[in-house]
């Protein structure tokens, strides 16, 4: 029966060098992608600084941040969202509001600079201004969460990275 | 003589369906550049070569268990080693995906030696 078709044993043997070749250079540049994400979520780094402080009318301060996200790895590409983000007062004795950037994606480059801005007014306008009575200088706690999205080969990813900070405000009039 | 013949088949082809089956698993579907019906037809690809050296039925099935073996060691060093801290705290996600792999290769490389059999005549 084996010797009435020989072509069976080189096709066989082709097949499998075939199939053992593709299946290793599949594995490697899957292995390659996943360590490359691995990297990339390990080695991104996300710092808040507060760059200015305005009171804008009477009952009103507008503070604004800035958000800087250093990546590590360039290799693959990623967006950025800020979700939402609170100030408390350092201790987180007292909240000073909620406040959103909206929808608005951001290309990551290997450092990007994302600006933030809130403005206080109300209730807790009336609450900062106690705490700036209470001391010399006030110390803010900045917390948020962004979204970070990578875009892999078969789907996006996303992450939630929280973003954390503590800013002092001078005493008002200063 | 028939031994090598059978350490090299079980080797190359164990190799090539762990590879094939690492693709689909949980921890490396995403970043795969082929869909995971490729790595299953890869995996029956290895058993249709397989089906069309072997010469007896009870060859290939102990080849098939060969190759599962190897093929299941293999899976498991691709989705362990890139993932030591993971499988520390949960080894139980890890053992999940080697033990739906091994079976998938097992019987995949059976259907694909029948097949390679049933196509070249015997």
């Amino acid at each position: 029966m084996r010797s009435e078709r020989p072509w069976r044993y080189p096709l066989g043997i082709g097949l499998l060098t075939i199939s053992l070749v593709v299946s290793v250079i599949l594995l490697a540049l899957t292995e390659q992608s996943y360590q490359t994400f691995r990297e990339a979520l390990q080695g991104i780094q996300l710092t808040v600084h507060l760059t200015d402080v305005d009171q804008v009318a009477p009952q009103e301060a507008r503070f604004r941040w800035t958000v800087t996200v250093t990546m590590t790895t360039q290799k693959i590409a990623a967006s950025l969202e800020l979700l939402d983000w609170h100030i408390y007062s350092a201790d987180q004795s007292v909240h000073l509001g909620y406040y959103t950037s909206g929808d608005v994606q951001i290309p990551l480059k290997s450092v990007t600079e994302v600006p933030l801005e809130a403005i206080i007014r109300g209730s807790h306008f009336e609450k900062l201004q106690r705490l700036q009575e209470a001391s010399e200088e006030t110390a803010l706690l900045f917390q948020g969460v962004a979204l970070v999205m990578f875009q892999l080969p078969k789907r996006e990813e996303r992450k939630k990275i929280p973003v954390v900070g503590v800013f002092t405000i001078p005493k008002e009039g200063e | 003589m028939k031994f090598i013949r059978w350490l090299l088949l079980a080797l190359t082809a164990g190799i090539a369906a762990g590879a094939s089956s690492a693709l689909q698993t949980h921890e490396l579907f995403d970043f795969s550049p082929v869909p995971g019906n490729i790595a299953y037809a890869l995996v029956a690809l290895v058993g249709f070569s397989v089906g069309l050296l072997v010469r007896e039925v009870q060859e290939g099935l102990f080849l098939a268990l060969s190759i599962t073996l190897v093929g299941t060691i293999t899976l498991f060093l691709a989705i362990y080693l890139p993932n030591v801290e993971i499988a520390a705290t949960a080894p139980e996600l890890l053992l999940r995906s080697v033990w739906w792999g091994s079976l998938s290769i097992f019987f995949l490389t059976i259907i694909g030696i029948v097949v390679g059999r049933i196509l070249s005549g015997e």
